[in-house]
């Protein structure tokens, strides 16, 4: 079996920073020291495979705690700092893992043994802080797979240093980490946001070549003029965790041409390790909207709602993922840890549709369609028809009835174009002007707030 | 409407708070409906209100109230 980053990191040229922070610095030999160090501590407190739960923040010491982990074969659930109390003990009483560990600290939680599949390696939640999410576990195999596919389609080389600003506990954040880890090269890690000025002092002049970030990141990116800036060491940047507005994707391939760098647009679920798709980087300003095609090694299907493969291009269907970075399974107990079965499908839940070309394209969550009187609707097609109008509004909806929340600047506006476009009856839909959209902790919008609000 | 009062308006359409809470002392980040989803909110609000285009220095330095008719002055923006 080939190694992967939890070995290689020993192979790479040992005076290469591994982690930078605002504040300090690992060379890839201080940082095999320190996971060699958290190896033996953690061999002392449980000397057998045991399952371990990781505060992971975006700290040095978490990442050779979750390393350390990895090497011994210890399965571990990787939580978010900004998980609650009431998470936490969820998790606790869920999982019955053997330690906690929480920055330097390890506290035995447990020492009767229980049995956990050979290959279970990570277990990462499907939402941040609030606990109540679903558990994904994935195995050593699932890590390499989706490692190597993005070492494989990236501009990934070991002089890189990327900038990391998303979670390490959210499986996008990890996989930036882990092919970083991989190839060899630098991640600087940062507690600054966007609206501090370091941010941009560091972009300037911390030699930052490659970016990640959620479609919000991007949004505020824009906002802040991020594309008039050259960044002449800036070489790549890539968007996921959900959809970007088409303008946005196109004012940032622009930026990419012009400034000679490119833009990778991609598509992927925890359930999948991290990543499914990607457009690449040439097709992006012709295709916009388009999550590209599966990542190298995993293929796209499309069913219909019998289950029916979908052969024809331009037709909507749940898109299906296969490939080796599918996950173990969920799991909701410690009974469960014992061995999997995987399923060889993953059944993403969202819709999607083919081109002629063999890009892809989402239509939706299938969740977030709903039929209004007889007419099917999708939720996340209608915030885009809004975008494209050039009103930034939410919709959120159930069988009977849908709510477009939108700033209330706009609100006698999108009453007018939404009757423009729905024809179900004024009584089936409402529109609330909101000052704010009410998020989850995982800072994607919390529709059942706004059903609520709408309600109230 | 004065700019004051049109100053004022873009707080509370953007944050969805009280006139009376907008004060010159009103800081970013220290209640939590001036965080920074709200802060991206607020700029668009004022740069339509005022008919400006912020440059990213006055993105990031508009943490007050005052900070902000500071900024606006330099756009020929009296209060």
């Amino acid at each position: 079996m080939s190694t992967v980053f939890w070995r290689t990191i020993e192979k790479h040229e040992s005076h290469q920073k591994a982690l930078i922070t605002d504040a300090s610095s690992l060379t890839y030999r201080e940082l095999c020291q320190q996971v060699a160090r958290w190896e033996t501590r953690l061999n002392q407190v449980l000397p057998q495979r045991g399952l371990v739960a990781l505060r992971m923040g975006n700290t040095p010491a978490a990442i050779c705690a979750y390393l350390a982990c990895l090497r011994l074969t210890y399965p571990v659930i990787l939580y978010s700092p900004a998980l609650s109390e009431a998470g936490k003990a969820q998790m606790r009483l869920a999982l019955s893992p053997a330690l906690l560990i929480d920055g330097e600290e390890i506290t035995v939680w447990q020492s009767g043994q229980y049995h956990l599949d050979e290959n279970l390696a990570v277990i990462l939640t499907t939402s941040g802080s609030t606990g109540g999410g679903k558990y994904v576990a994935l195995s050593y195999d699932n890590l390499r797979a989706n490692t190597n596919s993005i070492i494989d389609y990236l501009p990934m080389i070991a002089s890189d240093v990327a900038l990391l600003t998303l979670p390490l506990s959210y499986s996008y954040g990890l996989s930036v980490l882990n092919t970083h880890l991989e190839a060899g090269a630098s991640i600087h890690l940062t507690t600054m946001t966007i609206l501090d000025k370091g941010f941009w002092q560091l972009l300037e002049t911390a030699s930052i070549t490659s970016l990640s970030g959620v479609p919000s990141f991007y949004e505020m990116l824009i906002r802040l003029r991020f594309t008039n800036r050259a960044l002449p060491q800036l070489r790549y940047f890539t968007q996921a965790g959900g959809k970007l507005a088409g303008t946005h994707v196109k004012t940032l391939s622009d930026y990419a041409d012009k400034y000679n760098k490119q833009f990778f647009v991609m598509y992927g679920q925890t359930e999948a390790t991290a990543r499914m798709s990607y457009l690449s980087p040439d097709r992006v300003s012709d295709k916009p909207d388009s999550i590209g095609r599966p990542v190298p090694g995993g293929a796209f299907l499309l069913v219909d709602d019998n289950g029916e493969l979908i052969e024809s291009a331009g037709v909507d269907g749940e898109l299906v993922y296969q490939g080796p970075n599918t996950m173990l399974g969920y799991v909701a107990s410690a009974s469960e840890l014992g061995t999997f079965t995987p399923e060889s499908r993953l059944y993403t839940g969202d819709v999607a549709r083919r081109d002629e070309d063999g890009d892809y394209y989402i239509s939706g969550r299938k969740k977030r369609f709903v039929k209004l009187f007889g007419e099917r609707l999708s939720l996340d097609g209608l915030e885009n028809l809004f975008e494209e109008k050039g009103f930034s509004v939410k919709v959120a909806g159930q069988d009977d009835f849908i709510v477009v929340a939108c700033h209330p600047s706009d609100e006698a506006e999108v009453i007018n174009q939404l009757g423009k476009i729905v024809t179900c009856p004024p009584k089936a839909r409402c529109v609330i002007g909101i000052g704010q959209w009410p998020l989850l902790a995982n800072g994607k919008t919390d529709y059942a707030s706004i059903l609520k609000m709408a309600a109230s | 409407m004065d700019n004051q009062q049109k100053l004022v308006q873009s707080f509370v359409q953007a944050l969805g708070v009280e006139e009376g809470q907008v004060t010159d002392q009103l800081t970013y980040n220290t209640i939590k409906e001036w965080d920074s989803t709200a802060h991206m909110i607020l700029i668009s609000e004022i740069e339509n209100t005022f008919d400006v285009m912020l440059d990213t220095d006055d993105i990031i330095d508009m943490s007050t109230v005052a900070k902000a008719k500071e900024i606006l002055a330099n756009y020929d923006i009296s209060f």
